[in-house]
């Protein structure tokens, strides 16, 4: 298969031996040392993704283990950098997720950003070269995903939204200024200000008017629609404002038209919400049952209607719901979950395409 | 523990009567009987030999007749509700703790048990518990890891407290949680109306993660601000939750922890204090408590009843806990 590999410019390359030289460690490091990051990195070459769970400790990504971390990706770029920029990108981003699923905290994160200054720093300005505009749309989209399961906002917009203000835009720019176009990057946008307004007991009022406007924004763009309006609707309803959250689902027309599962599940779960806010339990009733007839086993709609039968009288009703809620297969996924983790139930398939593309 | 259904209650009550050594033989309900679990202590002991002479009770506001008053003769119901969420330091501990509990349980005694990270998981149904095999780490006690460590602590309360009513048994939930919930669909409020409408007392073991700079700081550390998370869920909810139905709650901190912020937040924590004796606490805790029975008199037959017991006896002061009312 023929590799994919953007034209990166010589600021990586010169960002990598600043990095060594400034960091003092380039005369310490042996041109063939190999450090687990470095053999990591070969056999990630070869195709094999797992090799950086395998290889790499978690001990790098804690305490003075990361001063080894940071040397080792120091050396792997001096080493591979000038030729692998696309992959060393791919694997940074890798190793950045491996690190925080095992220890989390600031040294991932700076893998990250490292990582990124290979995606961003090419020869051709973003919307000249529709390859790397691929790579780079697909790594941020792919970074997005990562950090939006650790649900600190600053995080998020910091080191995955904000690189993009000058380079990414919905739709192509009036005056034909050179632009990576990609709607998607308003929904972006608006979930980090979604998530801003779970950020601390107060912070729903403060920043839910900023979160609704975003949200508006992404809408106006087809493809971001359902998805912006179905939080919309969350937003609403922990707001306790019930009409406006069924109104922002009606936006959207016909649901059974919406191909994403999982916001099909979450605009009847908030729709039975916000019915139930607004006293019409059996049409909650009815919303929550559509919910688990799109996710038979998942434990939210059950666990909402064994409320909701409680605070109707019907308690055996509502302990046969509770008894199915707590008894669902061990593999069965409930998208609730995922709800607050922005785009991160998206991360595994964008990951992929990664790969597919930094080869 | 209320029975809420009394013709339900009377039903089972017979046939419960022609089961062999079966203690709830002791109770003759009649149709409209409440049971009520009712811990009194003076100085965190429990206070024994009391009798229905030294209660008051109220239901609505009405003074009732206690009909009768035992203790520790009814078999137990016992969920226990453990969070699995976390790194997996505390988890021998609360492997060890959940089977603390069942081999302290008697013949006719019986225990589920639920765990929970971001989904819930009843690991082993209702059952006899001298036929519940012990728990053990491994795959079987978690449940779809989240990456995130998610934890829905309200929804997994409140799946495992609606449980069917159990005549003639007493109900108790023991729940541990490591504080924190990031991913429950169910707002706290809608776990205290479950837990004010639902037959278990509620008794909590809170694992407290306490941030908070304390003498150890090392020489050079500036401790900074801590930080708030924002999904901690607060001593008082779990106060609120236990107080509902007459449950305690146990604050437990497990962990030392030792901050030594430089430029920014930053700790070492170490492990120092197992939980299995906190579990069995809430076991005793809960067999100690009284059972009054009595058939409500001068009040209306369906909705809420708040119900309020206080110790008459004199004797100095005590510490009454009881289930805050029942629905019909």
């Amino acid at each position: 298969m023929p590799a994919i590999e953007p034209g990166y410019g010589r600021n990586a390359l010169l960002l990598a031996i600043g990095l060594s030289l400034g960091a003092g460690v380039a005369a310490a490091i042996p041109q063939r040392a190999e450090g687990p990051v470095e053999l990591a990195f070969s056999e990630y070459l070869a195709g094999d993704a797992e090799a950086i769970s395998r290889i790499i400790p978690t001990t790098y990504f804690v305490g003075s283990g990361a001063r080894k971390l940071r040397q080792e990706i120091d050396a792997a770029i001096l080493r591979w950098g000038r030729e692998r920029r696309a992959v060393l990108a791919a694997f940074l981003l890798e190793v950045a997720h491996f690190g925080l699923a095992s220890h989390g905290g600031r040294d991932a994160l700076d893998v990250l950003a490292k990582a990124r200054s290979f995606v961003t720093d090419r020869i051709d300005p973003p919307g000249q070269n529709p390859k790397d505009d691929e790579f780079e749309i697909a790594w941020h989209k792919t970074a997005v995903a990562l950090l939006g399961s650790l649900r600190q906002p600053d995080v998020l917009e910091r080191i995955g939204i904000a690189p993009l203000g000058q380079r990414m835009s919905a739709s192509p720019p009036p005056r034909g200024e050179p632009r990576l176009v990609d709607p998607w990057i308003e929904l972006a946008r608006a979930l980090v200000e979604e998530q801003r307004t779970m950020a601390d007991p107060g912070s729903l009022i403060r920043q839910a008017p900023a979160a609704i406007h975003r949200l508006e924004q992404a809408a106006k763009y087809d493809g971001n629609l359902p998805e912006a309006m179905v939080r919309e609707c969350w937003l609403f309803v922990r707001l306790g404002r019930y009409d406006e959250a069924l109104s922002a689902l009606d936006t959207v027309g016909d649901w059974t038209e919406v191909g994403d599962t999982t916001v099909r599940y979450w605009s009847w779960l908030f729709r039975g919400r916000a019915l139930e806010g607004l006293g019409r339990a059996e049409e909650a009733a009815r919303a929550y049952r559509e919910a688990l007839a799109i996710v038979p086993h998942a434990q939210t709609p059950a666990a909402a209607l064994a409320a909701l039968e409680t605070q109707r009288g019907n308690h055996d009703a509502a302990a046969s719901w509770a008894a199915q809620g707590r008894s669902a297969p061990a593999d069965a996924v409930d998208p609730w979950m995922s709800y607050g983790s922005g785009e991160h139930r998206f991360f595994e398939e964008r990951l992929e395409r990664l790969r597919e593309l930094s080869r | 523990m209320i029975c809420r259904s009394a013709v339900v209650f009377a039903v089972v009550l017979v046939g419960v009567a022609g089961a062999p050594a079966a203690p709830q033989q002791v109770i003759r309900s009649g149709v409209d009987a409440v049971t009520i679990d009712v811990s009194v202590t003076q100085r965190n002991r429990p206070v024994e030999g009391l009798a229905a002479r030294d209660f008051e009770l109220t239901d609505n506001g009405v003074r009732q007749t206690i009909l009768d008053v035992s203790r520790d003769t009814l078999p137990i119901d016992v969920t226990l509700v453990v969070d699995m969420s976390g790194r997996g330091v505390l988890q021998p501990s609360l492997v060890a703790g959940v089977n603390r509990v069942l081999k302290s349980l008697r013949p006719g005694d019986r225990a589920r048990i639920v765990t929970f990270r971001s989904h819930v998981r009843e690991v082993a149904a209702l059952a006899e518990a001298g036929s519940l095999a012990p728990l053990e780490i491994g795959p079987g006690v978690y449940y779809a890891v989240s990456p995130s460590g998610a934890t829905a602590c309200y929804d997994a309360v409140a799946l495992s407290i609606l449980t069917p009513p159990a005549p003639g048994r007493r109900q108790l939930a023991i729940v541990f949680s490591a504080g924190r919930d990031t991913s429950s669909f169910l707002a706290p409020s809608d776990l205290l109306a479950i837990a004010r409408r639902s037959g278990p007392m509620v008794s909590v073991v809170h694992a407290s993660f306490d941030l908070t700079p304390g003498d150890e700081a090392p020489e050079g550390a500036e401790p900074l601000a801590t930080p708030v998370d924002p999904l901690a869920i607060t001593p008082r909810f779990f106060e609120e939750l236990a107080d509902a139905t007459g449950g305690r709650v146990e604050v437990v901190r497990p962990f030392r922890v030792q901050r030594h912020d430089t430029k920014s937040f930053s700790f070492r924590w170490q492990l120092v204090v197992g939980l299995e004796d906190s579990f069995v606490r809430a076991l005793d805790d809960f067999r100690s408590a009284y059972v009054l029975r009595y058939t409500p008199e001068g009040v209306g037959t369906g909705g809420w009843h708040e119900v309020a017991v206080r110790v008459t006896k004199a004797g100095g002061q005590y510490e009454v806990r009881a289930r805050k009312g029942y629905e019909r």
